[in-house]
């Protein structure tokens, strides 16, 4: 039976794939330093571009996954490498994923624990959610995003006692060009990435808008972004930023009122905490999807738990320290992903175009000789 | 040896929700992939416990993109 998802929901799992992306890491600051909220607005005018290209993808073939469209678009042999590729993005994405979130739960909360409990355990959260199906991740986001959004709201309204304005100040000091290479790296992590969506968007209940979809999500998103970056950045500083890899999480730290009010981060982690494993949950369909498409598996569900598994064991292995990490993911990630997330779907784009003009064309011919 | 017993554990569960129903379906291909996974799973984990290094993807990447940036 093929699963649906509503509109609202995809709109939702976009905004919540988007804001998971820097919920206790924070966006990447290393270049426009105190003006990184003109790079997150820039960000987002570049995402508009990009999720037009996706949108239209799936408009050009309703009902269709991104698996689905790369074989209708590539054929068998080229169809399938490309769906590996995707499907490897997935899968190392999803590694990357656990690696913050494991690193952050060791680091804050079970100092004791061995890497490889939390590495292993956390996965098979994900595994649950996939074998529930896309529809089940759909609601749980439905549920869940009013919570998310009132502990935000709540958390930036307590802290406004902790902001400094002189923290954004000099605006543009260092030009603009520090600005935009920043934007480069925002507009990778967190929005690019989304392109995991194309995925599951295939589910998506018909007669739904996937432009309303990308650019609803992209707003919500981007404002979710914009707020905590801000709310960070006039609590701690950008020097602070820098050396600290879950910022966001520890600038939440600094509220207190009195002695019985303090230490609020807690209940905040377990929000940040779910966006992790619903991000998870997403690379772990989109690779497990895309993995089934390649051998042709009828149900994705059926593999997703050893994919889970290999998964925990590759983060194990793939940096020796969480510095490492913040280290690949500020200087070698976004070009690492850029022909991923912005190359092959233009690609896929412009191929899909021009093969159903020509299919029109076709049949407009054939139309007139019939008649 | 923690993670090789732990990975063994995890194996034996997926085996006995996943892959035996996968086998009394008959659906081969979905049963060989998932096999083929699981074992993968299990040699890293034991060449992790033996210590043996597992070669690190990251490494040859990071290089060829540092290489195109010219840094």
């Amino acid at each position: 039976m093929k699963e649906i998802i509503s509109q609202k929901h995809a709109v939702l799992m976009l905004s919540f794939f988007i804001f998971g992306g820097i919920a206790i890491t924070g966006v990447p600051t290393l270049q426009a330093e105190q003006d990184v909220w003109i790079a997150i607005i820039l960000g987002m005018i570049m995402a508009f571009i990009i999720y037009f290209v996706y949108a239209r993808i799936l408009t050009l073939f309703p009902g269709n996954g991104i698996y689905e469209v790369i074989g209708i678009v590539f054929g068998k042999v080229l169809g399938k490498i490309i769906s590996l590729l995707y499907t490897w993005y997935a899968f190392f994405l999803g590694t990357l994923i656990t690696i913050y979130f494991s690193q952050f739960i060791r680091i804050y909360a079970l100092h004791e624990t061995p890497d490889a409990v939390m590495t292993i355990v956390m996965p098979m959260v994900g595994v649950y959610a996939v074998k529930n199906g896309i529809e089940t991740i759909g609601r749980f986001v439905g549920a869940l995003f009013p919570i998310v959004i009132l502990s935000m709201i709540t958390v930036t309204f307590l802290s406004v006692y902790l902001f400094d304005y002189s923290h954004i100040k000099p605006v543009l000091y260092n030009g603009l060009k520090p600005v935009l290479v920043n934007t480069f790296y925002i507009f990778i992590r967190p929005f690019a990435e989304s392109v995991l969506l194309l995925a599951v968007y295939g589910s998506l209940r018909k007669k739904s808008s996937f432009y309303k979809v990308y650019f609803s999500g992209l707003i919500i998103g981007g404002i979710m972004v914009l707020l905590v970056t801000f709310r960070t950045l006039l609590i701690f500083g950008i020097h602070n930023m820098h050396f600290s890899t879950y910022s966001s999480y520890e600038s939440i730290g600094l509220i207190e009122f009195g002695q019985s009010f303090q230490r609020i981060e807690g209940a905040v982690a377990a929000v940040f905490l779910v966006t992790g494993i619903f991000r998870g949950s997403i690379c772990l369909y989109a690779a497990a999807s895309g993995l089934a498409k390649v051998f042709n598996i009828q149900d994705y569900r059926s593999i997703c738990a050893p994919i889970a598994l290999l998964s925990s064991l590759y983060s194990l292995n793939l940096f020796s320290s969480v510095d490492e990490l913040v280290e690949w993911n500020e200087k070698s990630y976004p070009f690492y992903a850029v022909p991923i997330l912005v190359i092959l779907p233009v690609i896929i784009w412009l191929t899909a175009e021009i093969k159903m003009r020509i299919a029109k064309k076709k049949l407009q011919t054939s139309a007139d000789a019939d008649a | 040896m923690i993670l090789l017993l732990t990975v063994i554990a995890i194996s034996t569960i997926y085996i006995f929700i996943d892959l035996v129903p996968l086998y009394k379906k008959q659906k081969w291909t979905g049963f060989f992939v998932y096999s083929v996974l699981l074992l993968f799973c299990i040699l890293i984990a034991l060449l992790m416990a033996l210590n043996i290094k597992i070669p690190n993807l990251i490494e040859p990447i990071q290089k060829l993109i540092t290489a195109i940036r010219g840094e």
